[in-house]
């Protein structure tokens, strides 16, 4: 499908999600830029991961619209949007458990070259499958662990791998929900590292949902604050930092 | 695939091949049926052990598959009747797919117990409508069905029975093994473990889920339907009792007895779980308590299945000698 550069590669029109009386996503109007790396923080239960949710189509909004490349996909199957590089990680952590790290990445791969849909040919043949899945393992550090079972590695790396599904697709914007989200304090930095590096390596667009602002401050050109489902404020990393009411209620500061 | 599976299976072929001037006539005939099973058996794990789906309810294509030979050789068809088995085989692989197509579009939009309980309503109907429908099905005497021909050959009863139509079914159940396992290690095999794994994560990796697991229906009701087709000239007659959820329930336990996680799980599971069977209805009536203590004592043993367990065995044995 062709896609039209002169179109913001995401816009969000009026965007509404009410559980009940809970206001989770508010009449959101969103856009981001290609390339750039976008931060949406929030306390929890400001609405960010519910608004992840509705632009990758995982629920549907009560009303409004998304757009990408300036086409209505409010409605599409989140397979549809994968396929043309709207992808997505999930807060908790999402995988095939029973396969290996590297069926993991292949299962991606193949669905991303349009294979899966071949039911007699031989996967273990297929070179190119191969290459691209052992290409993203190492862009990853995750060689080591490939033919373990996803399951039984580590947390860390298991969010890690959650990611990389998302690179396995070719993406053009990627959505991360809290990618360091039960990682220990330790390990948090090199997992983000470890992600960033392949975001700019890449050259994808992203938006990054964290509750902690620390964490994306210095990897973000842009910073969305949200509270109760609205957008709070909107800026440059440091004039969020240095926004009165976002640390107020963000970072609980008084 | 390796040299050394190749051999195997050139190896098991032959013998399987020499079995029949060898066995009594007997055991030609059970071979024959188990083999019928077993090609049930490997399609319904498509469906079972590969995409998770657990259904209730497919002895509706054993059922269909059986009853289109049947229909085709009746008497009041005229000259339309028809007896080559390769037509009859081609038929029921139609209707069981058209079947297998209208009930999974509408199965396939639940899973876990949804998805086995409308399944079971599915064959329970099935049943209802081959007892009452008895002037184009016979109701519970059936239809009889009558000795096909085989590329082209009819043979006299007994021959084809004990020996000719065994090598039909050995040649048809290695080609669908072969059909089968190269579509589990294909990217579309990959795929419907995925969607087992993680139904959820399959869609956001961009795989239709809802389309894989049709199509993985459709695979297993062809499956079963050719299973039923082979076994109607077998026995002869076909009556409801083939499709009920006893059958139903026989193939679940031929997955998890042989390995729903292994290539060869349901073919081993179809041959130990038929051949027990036959052997404990032979020296009492109260076979079915025999057989339900022994599938017990099978799934405590081999949670993996048999064949789970021997690959674990394997596994190990390389292991500790690398």
């Amino acid at each position: 499908m062709a896609i039209d550069k002169s179109e913001k590669i995401l816009r969000t029109e009026g965007l509404k999600k009410y559980f009940g009386e809970v206001k989770a996503v508010d009449d959101v109007n969103l856009e981001v830029s290609e390339g750039e790396i976008l931060s949406i923080i929030g306390p929890n239960g400001s609405g960010k991961t519910t608004l992840l949710n509705l632009i990758s189509n995982m629920i549907e909004p009560d009303s409004g619209k998304v757009f990408f490349y300036g086409r209505n996909v409010t409605k599409w199957p989140p397979s549809k949007l994968a396929k043309m590089g709207l992808v997505r990680s999930f807060q908790i952590v999402n995988l095939f458990d029973g396969m290996t790290v590297m069926e993991n990445l292949k299962a991606a791969v193949a669905s991303n070259l349009g294979r899966t849909h071949r039911p007699f040919s031989n996967l273990n043949k297929d070179e190119e499958i191969t290459r691209r899945s052992l290409e993203i393992l190492r862009i990853f550090k995750l060689s080591e662990k490939a033919e373990t079972l996803a399951g039984d590695v580590p947390h860390g790396d298991r969010k890690v791998l959650d990611v990389a599904l998302c690179f396995a697709l070719n993406p053009k914007l990627i959505l991360l929900d809290e990618p360091t989200s039960g990682v220990s304090t330790s390990e948090k930095k090199p997992v983000m590292q470890r992600i960033e590096e392949a975001v700019r390596k890449e050259g994808v667009t992203a938006v990054i949902v964290e509750h902690d602002m620390d964490i994306v401050f210095g990897y973000s050109n842009r910073v969305i604050a949200m509270h109760e489902g609205k957008i709070l404020a909107e800026g440059k990393p440091e004039e969020i930092k240095e926004n009165e009411q976002v640390r107020k209620i963000v970072t609980g500061e008084i | 695939m390796k040299p050394k599976y190749i051999i195997a299976i050139i190896v098991g072929v032959l013998l399987a091949s020499i079995l029949p001037p060898v066995l009594p006539a007997y055991y030609t005939y059970v071979l024959s049926v188990t083999m019928c099973f077993a090609i049930y058996a490997l399609g319904y794990n498509i469906l079972f052990g590969r995409t998770g789906l657990l259904s209730f309810g497919h002895a509706l294509y054993l059922g269909v598959g059986a009853y289109t030979v049947a229909a085709l050789m009746r008497p009041e068809l005229g000259p339309y009747r028809v007896f080559s088995m390769e037509l009859l085989l081609a038929a029921a692989i139609v209707t069981s797919a058209i079947v297998g197509l209208g009930v999974g579009a509408l199965c396939i939009r639940y899973t876990r117990i949804f998805f086995g309980l409308i399944n079971l309503g599915f064959v329970m109907l099935w049943h209802a409508l081959l007892l009452k429908l008895y002037h184009i099905t016979g109701g519970t005497d059936g239809l009889p069905v009558y000795i096909p021909s085989t590329l082209g050959i009819t043979f006299p009863y007994e021959i084809f029975r004990t020996f000719a139509f065994y090598y039909y079914i050995l040649a048809i159940f290695v080609i669908l093994t072969y059909v089968m396992w190269r579509i589990y290690n294909s990217p579309f095999g990959l795929a419907l473990k995925a969607i087992r794994e993680n139904g959820v994560r399959a869609e956001f990796i961009g795989i239709p889920v809802g389309r894989y697991r049709l199509a993985a229906y459709v695979i297993s009701a062809i499956y079963g339907g050719v299973g039923g087709a082979l076994w109607a000239p077998l026995s002869g007659q076909v009556s409801p009792d083939i499709s009920t959820w006893l059958t139903s329930g026989d193939v679940v336990m031929m997955n998890v007895l042989g390995g729903m996680f292994n290539f060869a799980g349901p073919i081993v599971g179809a041959f130990i779980f038929y051949n027990l069977k036959i052997q404990i209805m032979h020296f009492t009536t109260y076979w079915s308590f025999i057989l339900g203590l022994s599938a017990i004592f099978f799934v405590l043993v081999f949670p993996g299945g048999i064949m789970g367990w021997l690959s674990t065995k394997v596994r190990r044995f390389y292991g500790q000698k690398a």
